[in-house]
Formats: C-alpha cells, structure tokens, sequence
C-alpha cells in the first residue's frame, strides 16, 4: 500500500522554523566549545568528573609527573598507572548520566573538581568519574558537556 | 488626444503589466526561496551539533577531522546548489512567459478603437491593484535577496583570492588576528562594494521599476478616465 503524503509550503517553513529555533536553543545551550582547568597535586589528590543529570561529559585528561618518584594513578575502571618521574599519561572518559536515576537533585557543583589531600567531598552529581592521585602529578583536564 | 496618444499610453501601460506580473511572479516564488534558505540554515546550524555530539560520543581526532572536512565540504557544495541551482535560477526564470501574455495586444492595437477599448475592458482592475501591492513586496524582495547572494558569493571569491592566494605570497606567515577575526568582515564588504558596482545599472532599474508601479494606480484612474471621455460616458 502506498502512502503520499503532502505537506504545503506553509507547514513546511514552520517545521523548518520549529527545528530552527531548537537548534538555536541547543547551540546556545551548548556552545561547541570545551572548558578546561589544570592544577599541580602535590603528594596525593582526587579528580572528580561529575556527568549531573540530563548532561553528557566527555573529559581528556593528561597527568604528568613532576616529582622525583613514581606517582600511581587509581583509574575509574580499577586499573592503576604508575608514572615514573617526567612520564605523563592520557585518558579520556566519557560519563553518562544513568538512564534509571531520575532528575530529582539540582547540581550545583562543577563538572570537573580537582582536589589535593586524602579527603574526599561527598558525590553530589548523579555519575561521577573518580580518578585518585598518590604523587606530585600535573593534572590537566580538558572537558566537553552536553546538556540534553 | 488622438488615438495614437491613446496606442502609446496603451503600449506604455502593457510594459507596466508586464513589470508587474513579473514582480508577482516573483512573489509567487518566494515560499519556494524561503523553503531552501532555511533548509540550508537549518542544515548549516546542524553541522556543529553533530560534529559536537559525535565528538563528545566518539572522542577520535583522526575520524573527527575526516566528519570536519566531509561536512564542511558537502554544506559548501550544498550552498552552491542552494544559491546558483536553486534561488538565483528561480528568481531570474520567474516571469519569462509573461511577455507572451500581451502578444495579442498589437493585433488589436492595429484595428484601431474597438481594439483599444477591446484591451481596456478585457482588464481586471480590481485584480490589477491586488497585484500591484503584492508586485511591489515581490519586487523588494527580490532586489534585497539578488544583493545579499550577490554579495555573499563576491565575498567567498574574494576571500578565497585575496587570503588563501594573493595575501600568502607576498606575506607569508599572514598575521593569525587579520585571518581569523577580520578576514570575513573585510572580504564582504569587498564583496558588497563589487556588487554594488558590477549590478548597479540593474539595481537603479529595480527600484525605478517599483516607483513605477507605484505611480501605476494614478495611470490606472487616468486610462479609466480617458476611457470614460471615449465613451462619453
């Protein structure tokens, strides 16, 4: 069986206009642009990539070590890297928000917080990366985000 | 007045119809330029979204430049069908058949008063002044639309002469602020300024030709009055 379907000029340059305008609202909800913050941790630190609800986070994450002994790297997916002194490593995640948690928080946090010493903060976002530093590392991540 | 004023006027008149149906014709073509203007923009802003999610999603340089350049060259390719295929062929087409419109007119100019009063009452003049208004936007816009594709296409050929041919062989390597903020700035007002130049002749005769169709409803009451002072009405 065979369907024509007809749309007139009309309708046509409002859906042309509907989609316009979300892209709009996308584009300036999303600049194509990526953000990036860069810190020096001096003998252990935390990297926290926070994905809150509704967004996309793809981070890119370059360690260097500038200390004279080795520094281990505690990965996310429970692997470990150990960097001798002047070696760096790159990574890169990406963090989805999980499709079964529903938006019922606010985050009013950062996307991606670098903090020195043992303690961690509490997880505020909905997905979070951790990425654990014992050393005198460079960290340098440079990060995308998609809100939906 | 003699009847061969009252032929001129005539032969004077059927030129303003044909401007007219012209500018309509224009006018009619106008959803159909609209239509292909915003695919395009719509495609154009889609670009960077894609490129964007894809980027995000997939995260690979070498497979990310490969989508960039594929992108970039099938929006290019696809302006190109859109401007010269599609918009400028539409607006210069629009209107060719109506000079055949107003063959007949001679043949009945030739047989002298029942011919001209034949043409005068086979007018719709009702029909003419719902014309002209619309003729008149037809017109307006077309004029505005042929300056901005004028000059959108000048200025991508000058940018293309003056920054990728003509700048990197005498300076060399080219400042990296005049290539990124003023490159396309300075390159359309180029354009605009040739444009300006090269259609001026066409352009001075568009708006001429829209003070004409303004001036056409006092024709209009003057050939109804001479009609009426033929007839003794």
């Amino acid at each position: 069986m065979k369907v024509n379907v007809k749309i007139n000029r009309g309708s046509l340059i409002l859906i042309l206009v509907i989609i316009l305008c979300l892209e709009i609202i996308f584009l300036l909800i999303n600049p194509p642009a990526s953000h990036y913050i860069g810190e020096l941790v001096n003998g252990s630190g935390t990297i926290l990539i926070n994905a809150p609800c509704g967004t996309i986070v793809r981070a890119y994450i370059e360690l260097t070590n500038y200390g004279t002994t080795p520094a281990k790297i505690y990965l996310p997916n429970n692997t470990v890297v150990i960097l001798g002194p002047g070696q760096s490593a790159q990574t890169s995640l990406l963090i989805m928000p999980k499709a079964y948690v529903l938006c019922s928080s606010a985050f009013s946090g950062s996307i991606v917080e670098i903090i020195e010493g043992n303690t961690t903060p509490p997880i505020m976002a909905i997905n979070t990366a951790t990425i654990r530093i014992v050393g005198d590392v460079f960290t340098y991540v440079n990060y995308w985000v998609i809100r939906l | 007045m003699s009847i061969e004023d009252v032929k001129a006027r005539i032969i004077e008149f059927r030129d303003f119809l044909i401007n007219i149906d012209r500018a309509n014709a224009i006018a009619d073509a106008l959803p159909d330029i609209a239509i292909n203007l915003l695919t395009y923009i719509v495609l154009l802003l889609a670009v960077p979204i894609i490129y964007e999610v894809i980027f995000v999603t997939y995260y690979d340089t070498f497979t990310m430049t490969i989508i960039g350049v594929a992108l970039s060259v099938l929006t290019t390719a696809y302006f190109i069908y859109v401007i010269v295929a599609k918009i400028l062929r539409k607006i210069q087409r629009a209107g060719q058949d109506v000079t055949g419109r107003y063959a007949h007119w001679d043949r009945l100019l030739n047989e002298g008063l029942p011919g001209i009063i034949a043409i005068l009452e086979s007018i719709n003049y009702d029909e003419l002044i719902i014309k002209i208004h619309r003729g008149k936007l037809g017109y307006v816009v077309a004029v505005i639309v042929y300056i901005i594709i004028s000059t959108l296409i000048a200025g991508f050929a000058l940018f293309g002469l003056i920054f990728l041919v003509i700048l990197p062989i005498f300076v060399f390597p080219i400042p990296t602020q005049l290539l990124t903020q003023y490159s396309i700035p300075i390159s359309l007002t180029l354009g605009f300024a040739l444009t300006m130049k090269l259609a001026w002749n066409r352009i001075s005769e568009s708006i001429r030709t829209l003070w004409m169709i303004d001036s056409i409803t006092w024709e209009l009451r003057w050939i109804e009055h001479d009609l009426k002072r033929l007839y003794r009405i």
